[in-house]
């Protein structure tokens, strides 16, 4: 194929038309196009080029990843390269365009920048190359299918946004001292002996265990811990009402980053922790397994989950959390406090589901109806009616919290900064006091 | 109304009344191509048949042709006689070169593009809407003897010397030397419905009856061969005199001296007649008219902007496609109801929605039983009971002023209770 510059050689004969016409015409084509020949003819073979990829395979959502591009050339012409490394569009890949020089034998890389903009996973879809001839004038270029045939297949897991991050190391501070691995707090609240030490200034003089200091020639005290290999089950709702915008994110970014939180915390308190995500069908499950691997096997899990437009179908989690073989476990379900899909979906199953487990139920509040709820400054009849709609909604609300708390369920309804945060507290507390 | 329909008004009217005129106008005028036209044969409104029968009264044969042949076969036949040619634009007139000495030839308003095509010394200036009466003012003894005549509808020029009679509307001229040509401007001296006004009549007479004999050539369908080859057969034919003024029409377009020559040439050589008719075919006027310069250089154009299509046609890979997150935007249905409140000016619903609210709110913060009364809110609270009851239990807004002014109360009330309480504001 031909590029822009041969029509610019053709546009150079314009100015000698007037001298003899049809000549001029025949002869600037001609050569225009034997060069074009010539020059596609000693661009460099596609054929001898090979391409491999390497670079990072996961990524934080909102950091950025860089996949290297090796492209070697086994032919023994040199080959000008044009090549576009096409990605799907949220990955955000970039630059999209690159110019190379490759003498034979000689790989040289190139490498793509990513900075994806939904979490999941984000594959390479095509390497697309074009030889350019020496003069420039035409170049070789291989069907579409050759094309993604010839790519190296790589993807790139965008794991979600983790914002509770910055608030792991105060749970996790609190966790230490339920743990009673923080003496100068007090003793720990478990109820599992754990070890004796030596008693060192600030120790609760009551947890000394005389017999073991009467043995020893120290002072000992007795260390207590709480009840370890709890089992901690995550639902993550993924239905229709998790593509709901919160802000400017779904629902389920916010139940994602809650059930990041809790999974990270429990698994430093030696609990299991399980996911379970599913609207009309199951769509992810993370069980069993090692529990060092554990934690990096549920974020690769939640990466994948995107929201459904489907009705959540609770008696799948019935039929999960009811089974024979089932231990007593704490079940958090992130879902989403309406109505509708509460009272005709869950609540018919709570007492089951209460009877056999803990059960929280947790949901995230759009911040903008507790702020149409408050009258604004100088308020209009429009502002009325707009809280009055919004205190209908809260105290529809209200009546589901009341009736899955009434049901035995545990409710956690926040706003989204502080949801985790708060769901996190729901579960210190509990192991704190001994109730998982 | 509207004001485009006003402004559209006047135009509409005027189209109208424009459109209307020239569909009576199309209607009114008759057409060569209909049978009735100027034939002898009948008496309808626009026939000839009073004409011919004046003719015939007057002593004087009338032939009937129905083509042109057949005139000009009829014409060399006995004594001279006058050709009267009622559809020149549908008659082939090439044929009428060849006539005998003497003869006359009275064409009825040719039309401009027909004069053009033959060898006749007459053009066309101009024409007129209808036909107008004019007054002869020249020497012609027949237009004399007429008078005012109408005939006024096409006006021709002609060569120097010849007789220009009506303004131009009636022009007489000597063709080669071998026949007289008259030709009149308005079918109209010969009609059956207008032969009886002004000096119509005589003049429609006089002008026929030069010659003992009228040879009616009344052809209503073009009676001509396609024109193609006609200038090659006249030029075969050779010793025929038309033949040198055959071509002066094909060049009649543009250039005259180019055109002269090269009819000479065809004129002379019979052997010239392939590359002739090849000449023919190459002389477009508009492929001649510009330099071959311009052709080339739009050539290139095109080429150029053909490379240029073919370089951006091919990309360098194809767009990617994914499909996109199912995203919900929030609150539709709050905001619905909100929207639905205030267009159905639903103050009272929506002010005991907000009071329920603020009842439910002060209960739970003061710890007192859900349905407690205003009274005990009131005494719970330490506030007046009147106020209280007044923006608990107030009435039904009247007007959206009193519906903010309830609500901006009440608002404040909650404020006030669960607001955290100082040191000594207890009564």
């Amino acid at each position: 194929m031909v590029t822009a510059r041969f029509a610019l050689l053709l546009a150079l004969g314009l100015p000698f038309v007037t001298i003899a016409p049809w000549p001029v015409v025949a002869a600037v084509t001609g050569c225009a196009v034997l060069l074009a020949l010539l020059d596609a003819a000693l661009a460099g073979p596609l054929t001898g080029l090979r391409l491999h990829r390497d670079g990072d395979r996961t990524v934080w959502l909102g950091g950025t990843a860089r996949v290297r591009l090796t492209v070697a050339n086994t032919s023994d012409r040199t080959v000008r390269l044009r090549l576009r490394d096409s990605w799907v569009p949220s990955a955000g890949a970039g630059p999209l365009f690159h110019h190379l020089t490759l003498p034979a034998g000689r790989p040289q890389p190139v490498t793509t920048e990513l900075t994806p903009t939904r979490h999941g996973d984000r594959p390479a879809v095509r390497v697309t190359l074009r030889s350019m001839g020496p003069l420039g004038l035409a170049y070789r270029q291989r069907r579409q299918r050759w094309n993604t045939a010839n790519t190296p297949a790589w993807n790139l897991r965008v794991l979600p946004r983790f914002p509770s991050r910055r608030i792991l190391p105060e749970k996790l501070a609190r966790l230490r001292v339920v743990d009673g691995s923080v003496v100068t707090r007090g003793r720990g609240h478990g109820t599992e002996f754990d070890n004796l030490r030596e008693y060192v200034i600030g120790d609760d003089v009551r947890s000394i265990d005389w017999r073991a200091t009467a043995r020893a020639n120290d002072v000992v005290v007795r260390t207590w811990r709480p009840e370890r290999d709890r089992r901690v089950f995550c639902v993550l709702d993924t239905g229709r009402t998790s593509s709901v915008l919160i802000g400017d994110a779904p629902r389920l970014d916010a139940s994602i980053d809650a059930a990041l939180l809790l999974a990270v915390l429990a698994t430093r308190a030696d609990d299991r922790v399980d996911l379970l995500a599913l609207d009309a069908a199951v769509r992810t499950r993370v069980e069993g397994g090692g529990q060092r691997t554990k934690l990096s096997r549920l974020i690769d899990g939640m990466a994948s989950l995107e929201p459904v437009l489907a009705e959540t179908d609770f008696t799948v989690l019935g039929q999960e959390m009811l089974r024979r073989d089932r231990k007593r476990a704490l079940l958090v379900i992130f879902t989403a406090l309406d109505t509708a899909p509460m009272i005709a979906g869950l609540l018919p199953l709570l007492p089951k589901l209460t009877a056999r487990h803990k059960v929280i139920v947790a949901g995230v509040r759009d911040p903008l109806v507790s702020r149409l709820a408050q009258l604004p400054g100088n308020p209009d009849a429009g502002d009325v009616h707009r809280a009055a709609a919004a205190q209908r909604v809260l105290a529809e609300r209200d009546r589901v919290r009341d009736v899955l708390a009434h049901a035995g369920a545990t409710v956690v309804d926040a706003d989204a900064d502080t949801f985790a945060g708060q769901v996190a507290d729901v579960y210190l507390l509990l192991k704190a006091s001994g109730r998982l | 109304m509207k004001r485009w329909l006003k402004a559209a008004i006047p135009f509409a009217v005027l189209a109208t009344v424009v459109t209307g005129t020239l569909i009576v106008h199309a209607i009114e005028t008759p057409d060569t191509d209909d049978p009735q036209f100027l034939t002898p044969r009948q008496r309808q409104e626009i026939t000839g048949f009073t004409l011919a029968a004046r003719l015939q009264a007057d002593g004087i044969t009338v032939h009937r042709a129905e083509t042109t042949a057949e005139a000009v076969a009829t014409m060399r036949r006995g004594s001279p006689a006058t050709l009267f040619v009622t559809t020149p634009d549908l008659a082939d007139l090439a044929r009428i070169g060849r006539l005998p000495n003497g003869s006359r030839v009275v064409a009825v308003n040719p039309s401009a593009g027909t004069l053009r095509r033959s060898n006749w010394p007459v053009q066309a200036t101009g024409s007129h809407w209808t036909t107008r009466v004019a007054d002869p003012d020249c020497a012609d003894p027949i237009a004399r003897a007429a008078g005012p005549a109408a005939v006024r509808l096409t006006e021709y020029r002609t060569q120097p010397g010849a007789t220009v009679c009506y303004q131009g509307a009636l022009v007489t001229v000597r063709v080669d030397g071998y026949y007289w040509l008259t030709v009149v401007g308005s079918p109209d001296p010969f009609r059956d419905d207008r032969i009886a006004e002004h000096g119509n009549a005589a003049l429609a007479v006089g002008l026929l009856s030069q010659n003992r004999r009228v040879v009616w050539l009344d052809v209503h369908e073009r009676d001509r061969p396609t024109p193609q080859p006609t200038p090659a057969k006249t030029g075969i034919g050779g010793t025929d005199p038309t033949v040198s003024v055959r071509p002066t029409y094909t060049s009649g377009d543009g250039d005259g001296g180019q055109g002269t020559g090269r009819g000479d040439g065809s004129g002379a050589d019979d052997g010239d007649v392939p590359q002739s008719e090849q000449r023919q075919q190459e002389n477009d006027p508009l492929f001649d008219a510009l330099p071959p310069a311009l052709w080339a250089t739009l050539l290139l154009l095109l080429l150029i902007m053909l490379a240029l299509a073919a370089a951006y046609a091919r990309r360098l890979g194809a767009p990617v496609a994914e499909p996109l997150p199912s995203r919900v935007p929030a609150n539709e249905t709050m905001l619905g109801h909100a929207r639905l409140y205030e267009r159905g000016r639903a103050r009272a619903a929506s002010l005991a929605i907000l009071t329920t609210a603020a009842r439910r709110r002060i209960t739970t913060h003061l710890a007192l039983p859900p349905g407690a009364s205003v009274e005990d809110i009131a005494a719970q609270a330490g506030l007046p009971v009147r106020y209280v009851r007044d923006i608990l239990d107030g009435h039904p807004p009247e007007s959206d002023a009193d519906l903010v002014e309830a609500a901006t109360l009440l608002q404040n009330l909650v404020n006030d209770v669960t607001a955290p309480r100082h040191e000594g504001e207890q009564p």
